[in-house]
Parts: structure tokens; C-alpha cells; sequence
């Protein structure tokens, strides 16, 4: 359906002349494709902001000794039970003294290193609740012995911090939240007695203040080299958990199965202990889909009963260009040539005005955090994929919407339409 | 068959010998809406070329239906016609509708004109529809016969600012803009006072005599039989007389 000549001055002239369904056509489009895009930004921006905080504060994936599972009475044999193995009875716990250590967690960084490309970061680290205590104040906190540089691939401090510093942390030094130094009323230079739960504990001096915007760390965490929670926890020169970065956070799962069957360890990723998370970021996405496709449907449908109006005010003159010769495939073609014509000047009015919404919106800042930190007020994710993509759907709207008022148009017999006068 | 066959083989020669551009043999039509109602009986007629022929009737006796039968816009119920010694009966629409763009001209009795477009592009139509080449070959031709009809000062103008008589005559001339074989006009001067009748009746017989172009109109003014060289009866769906 190669439009010629013809087609496209019949159809161009029309639109031309029809100035008024014409505009209410292109309204009608362009608020269509306004929604959408307004919608599928904000949707978008919704769902990366979710997945940034969730991700943001912790490792994509993460290698972790294996949970030492408590066996079950019924499973022990009767020689065992007057035997030389103790029986505990309890609940299942993981106190990070009883969670076992990573022995050779070089070899085991190494390895997740060269996985591949998809790899952005690797940190072995020593993790563990601790106290943190300065005269009458103690506050719960969880402990990070770390090597800085490492770490800030997974967790960005660095380029976080208030004051002081986080990259060169020397033996006895730390890095805290800036909530945390406001709680136990600290600053720079201060020192904190830092515990763990089984009593080991030495004073270190704060070195650095950070503000990530992620609550759960600036209010309760500690970072110190990675000696000095190797031997605040008693390890030695062991780790307890190895964090992985990886570019994309949805591979995380792929990557931890892939992990699983090269390491004698336990693998988590993200996505396992997010799954309620997911699931509705997944429902979500949904409703976004099925919201845009109504509005595509109702776009069709006002599309083409606009064109069967046009079709409807133009049937002398098509019995008129049949009757000169005209073929039924020149007449489909003019209106469906009208439907992707107007389908285009509304996809493109749509989307630049929409673009032109977002970006206005986006501008907008919610009030500051105590570190100064300020958020979009509306978190919109545009890309320039999803506003081509959109005015593609809209001309592939319109061109499908005008199939049936150009068959009917194809259909004008010109003797009728000629006697009627 | 056979006697198609035989018949398709001589006629080119007829054709060339005796200058028949078009020919109906026992044409029928019977309109079914309901009931049957036949409308032609078995018309025979045979238009040459350079022929100025009116079709005359009372209202009801088929001439519109014979005329939009022999312009390819009706198909017969019965009967063949073959224009320039092609038989149309088996064609399917859109070959008819290459047949109407390459031999046919219309001249309608209300104008039917394109209100979105100017005087000349009206006129270009059917060489539009036929192809971008056809309407440039035309233009000068086609500017050419606005001046002759006194229109050559309007060739811009759009259509819907003219008079009814200015319009007949952008209709007439664009009738002739693709050079066709036969002009088929349905009373042409239907809509117009006697003065501009004349003048679009005169323009007619103008392009007709200097192109040799085959006219058939179908008219039921007397006054109008005057020009003609060749009047058909057409009476009860049946040609009563057909006079030189």
C-alpha cells in the first residue's frame, strides 16, 4: 500500500480542509500519548527507585558460610542418642559467632571476579551486630570490617560522605552513619568503645561521616579496616561474607545458582529475599500494561470513528475519483495514509508535550534530608526508547484504525453516490 | 466460444476499417431489489470514433443505467460489451476502473468537482489517478483548454469560488484531460441556465470535432438534439430509433 500522488493529496488536502475533526483527532492522540508516557516514566522511575533502595544498601549476591542446620531427634540413630555427641534442643539460631567462617575467601574472590564482565564489584568483608557505647549511650549497630575500596563498589560511602574520609581508614580508625553520630551525640575525632555481642570490644576513633540516604545504614553501621573486624569478631584471617555487585540487579538469581555449583558455600541473592517486593513491581508493571493498552484501544476506537466521519463527509468525492478510475486499493490508501498521517502528528505532539510535562515535573525537589541529600518529588524513568517506542504504537494505532473506514471507503459504489447528485 | 474466439480475431480489423471504438450487443439489465425489474432489453449499439451522439428518452425508459453501463461504472446482467474490441463483461473492478482512467471520460450533471482542490488540479485529476507522468504530459493541454473555455485566469482558484456555469465547464474540460476515447456526458446542462447551456454545449462540440473524440449525452431537452449528428431513442429499455 505504496501511497502515490494521489493518495497523498487527497489525503493530505482533506485533513487540511476537515480543520476541525482533524484537530479533535490530534487531541484526542496526543493526550493519549501524553498518558502513557506520563505514565509508563512514572511507573518506570517508580519501579528503579524501589529496586535503588533496595539494592542500593546491600550486595546484589552475597557467598556466606553455610547455616550449620540443627538435626531433628527422630533423625539420630539409637546408637548415637547414649553417645558422645551432645543434643541440643532449641530454636534455630545464626549468631555470628556460631555462623562459620570463609576460610579461603581469596581463592573464592578470584573466582567470582572473573565470572565476567556483568561483575561490577566484589568485597569480602566480616559482618556482625556489635554495640557501639560512649559513656551512659549504647546503641545496637552492625559491625563492618571491610577493605573500603572494595566495598564502595557495592555500597557507595565514598562519595557519600559528610565529613572526613572512608577510602584510607587506618587500624583503630572507623566510618559511621551521620544519624548514628547524631544519636550517640559524636563527631570527627570522637571515640566510640565498639562491642561485639560476646563481649570483645575496643575504642576506635571516628575518621569519617556518611549520609547514603538509606536509613537502615546511616543510623546503625559501622565501618572499620578489614583487620580490625577480623579480629574484633576472632576470625583470623578469615571473612564471613563475600559481596557481589553485578550491572544488572535482575541477573542477580542466575548469577547465585550459577555461583552455587562452583562453591562449597551458600549463595543468596537479592531477589530471593525480595520476592514480596517483586512480585509487586511485577503486578504493578501489569496494571501499567493494561492501562496503556485501554488507552491504545480507546485511541483506536476515537481514531476510527473519526475516519468514519471523514469517510462518511467524503463519499461523493470518492465515487467521484472511483468513477474517473480511481482503484479500490488508491481509495484504501488515502485513508489509511489520513489515519498514520494523523497518528504521527499526534504521537509526535503527544510525546513532546508529555516529555515536556516529565521533564517539568522532574525538576520538582522534595525538602532536603538533615545531610543536605534532596529527592525528585516524582521519581519519572524516561528513556528514549520507551517515547519512540510510544509514537511507533501510536502510528501502528492509527494505521489499524483506519482499515475499516478505508474499506468502507473502498467499497463507495460511484453510481449511487453520482445520482444522489 | 469458438465464436468468440473468431469473432475477437476479426474485429481488430473492423475496428481500423470502420472506426468502432465501442460496441454493445444485446445488453440487459434487471434490477433486483425484491422483485425482478428489467430495465434493458437487449440493447445492440455501436459508437464510432468522432461520433456526437445524444441519447434521448422518457425518464424511466434506461438511458442513465445504458449510460453507466457502457461507462463501466454498472455491469450488464446480460449481453457484451466490448470498447476498442475488449470484451469488459468478465473484468473485475479495479480493470474496469483502468479501462474508465485510460478510455473514458465522464461529464456528470452536477458538477461533482473536488472541493479541496484548484481549477487546473480538478481538471488533472484523471491523469493524476493515473499516474504522475500522465498529469505532467497533460498540464499544458490541459491549460491550454481552460483558456479556450475563458477559465485561464482561474487555473488557481479553488473550485468552490467559481460559478455553477464556470464549474460545468472546469467539469467538461477535465472530461477531455486524459484524452479519452469516448466522453460519456449525463445531461450535462441539467443544472445550467439556456446561455450557459449553449456555451458548455458549444465547447463540447469544439473538442469533439478537433479531437475526434466519440460523445455520447443523454439529455431530454429538444433544443439540446440540435447539435447532435446522431440521436438514439431509447424507449421501455429498448432503442426505438437511431437516426443519422
Amino acid at each position: 500500500m505504496i501511497p502515490d500522488r494521489l493518495s497523498w493529496s487527497v489525503a493530505w488536502r482533506s485533513l487540511l480542509r476537515s480543520k476541525r475533526l482533524t484537530a479533535l483527532t490530534l487531541v484526542v492522540l496526543s493526550v493519549s500519548v501524553v498518558l502513557v508516557i506520563f505514565l509508563s516514566a512514572l511507573m518506570n522511575g517508580v519501579e528503579q527507585d524501589l529496586i535503588d533502595e533496595t539494592t542500593g544498601a546491600i550486595p546484589h549476591a552475597t557467598i556466606e558460610p553455610s547455616e550449620r542446620e540443627p538435626a531433628a531427634l527422630w533423625d539420630r540413630e539409637a546408637s548415637d542418642s547414649s553417645g558422645r555427641d551432645p543434643v541440643y534442643v532449641g530454636e534455630k539460631t545464626t549468631l555470628t559467632s556460631q555462623k562459620g567462617t570463609l576460610d579461603d575467601w581469596q581463592r573464592w574472590v578470584q573466582l567470582v571476579e572473573q565470572f565476567g564482565p556483568d561483575i561490577e564489584g566484589v568485597s569480602p568483608a566480616v559482618e556482625g551486630q556489635g554495640f557501639a557505647i560512649r559513656g551512659e549511650k549504647r546503641e545496637a549497630v552492625r559491625l563492618y570490617g571491610v577493605a573500603p575500596r572494595r566495598y564502595d563498589r557495592l555500597v557507595p560511602i565514598q562519595e557519600n560522605l559528610v565529613e572526613g574520609r572512608f577510602y584510607e581508614l587506618g587500624p583503630g580508625e572507623i566510618t559511621i552513619g551521620y544519624k548514628l553520630a547524631d544519636k550517640m551525640e559524636v563527631g570527627l575525632g570522637d571515640r566510640l568503645q565498639v562491642t561485639t555481642p560476646e563481649g570483645t570490644g575496643r575504642s576506635m576513633r571516628i575518621v569519617g561521616l556518611f549520609d547514603t540516604g538509606f536509613g537502615g545504614i546511616d543510623d546503625a553501621t559501622i565501618f572499620m579496616p578489614l583487620g580490625d573486624g577480623q579480629s574484633l569478631f576472632g576470625l583470623g584471617s578469615s571473612v564471613n561474607a563475600i559481596g557481589i555487585e553485578i550491572r544488572d540487579v535482575f541477573a542477580a538469581d542466575r548469577l547465585a545458582e550459577q555461583l552455587r555449583r562452583q562453591v562449597p558455600y551458600a549463595v543468596t541473592s537479592w531477589i530471593a529475599e525480595n520476592e514480596r517486593l517483586l512480585r509487586a513491581l511485577e503486578s504493578q508493571g501489569r496494571s501499567t500494561d493494561l492501562i496503556t493498552f485501554f488507552t491504545a484501544v480507546a485511541a483506536a476506537f476515537a481514531v476510527a470513528s473519526i475516519l468514519i466521519v471523514l469517510v462518511t463527509n467524503k463519499l461523493q468525492e470518492i465515487g467521484i475519483l472511483k468513477a474517473m478510475g480511481a482503484t479500490r486499493r488508491q481509495v484504501r490508501t488515502v485513508f489509511a495514509l489520513q489515519g498514520t498521517l494523523l497518528s504521527l502528528f499526534g504521537g509526535i505532539i503527544g510525546s513532546s508535550v508529555g516529555v515536556g510535562v516529565v521533564k517539568l515535573l522532574s525538576g520538582l525537589e522534595s525538602a532536603p534530608t538533615a545531610g543536605g541529600q534532596t529527592e525528585p518529588l516524582f521519581p519519572f524513568e524516561l528513556s528514549p526508547e520507551m517515547v519512540v517506542g510510544t509514537v511507533v504504537g501510536a502510528v501502528i494505532i492509527g494505521f489499524v484504525a483506519s482499515l475499516i473506514p478505508a474499506r468502507r471507503a473502498a467499497n463507495v459504489d460511484p453510481i449511487e453516490v453520482i445520482q444522489n447528485g | 466460444m469458438a465464436d468468440g474466439n473468431d469473432e475477437q480475431r476479426q474485429r481488430p480489423q473492423d475496428a481500423e476499417a470502420n472506426g468502432t471504438i465501442l460496441r454493445l450487443d444485446g445488453i440487459r439489465k434487471t434490477y433486483t431489489n425484491g422483485v425482478d425489474e428489467e430495465v434493458l432489453f437487449g440493447v445492440d449499439l455501436e459508437l464510432k470514433t468522432g461520433d456526437f451522439a445524444v441519447l434521448v428518452g422518457k425518464s424511466g425508459s434506461g438511458k442513465t443505467t445504458l449510460l453507466n453501463i457502457i461507462g463501466l461504472l454498472d455491469t450488464p446482467t446480460a449481453g457484451r460489451l466490448f470498447l476498442d474490441d475488449r470484451e469488459t463483461s468478465t473484468l473485475d473492478d479495479d480493470e474496469r476502473a483502468q479501462l474508465r482512467r485510460e478510455y473514458i471520460g465522464f461529464i456528470f450533471q452536477f458538477h461533482h468537482l473536488l472541493p479541496d482542490f484548484n481549477v487546473l488540479e480538478n481538471v488533472l485529476m484523471p491523469c493524476r489517478i493515473r499516474g504522475k507522468e500522465y498529469e505532467e504530459a497533460a498540464r499544458d493541454r490541459a491549460v491550454e483548454m481552460l483558456e479556450m473555455v475563458g477559465l485561464g485566469e482561474k487555473i488557481q482558484t479553488p473550485v468552490n469560488e467559481l460559478s455553477g456555469g464556470q464549474q460545468q465547464r472546469v467539469a467538461t474540460v477535465r472530461a477531455f484531460a486524459n484524452d479519452p476515447t469516448v466522453v460519456l456526458a449525463d445531461e450535462p446542462t441539467g443544472s445550467l441556465g439556456s446561455e450557459t447551456s449553449q456555451s458548455v454545449m458549444s465547447l463540447m462540440r469544439e473538442i469533439n470535432r478537433e479531437t475526434g473524440t466519440a460523445f455520447l449525452m443523454v439529455t431530454h431537452d429538444p433544443e439540446l438534439t440540435d447539435y447532435a449528428d446522431r440521436v438514439i431513442e431509447l424507449r421501455d429499455g429498448r432503442i426505438a430509433s437511431d437516426e443519422e
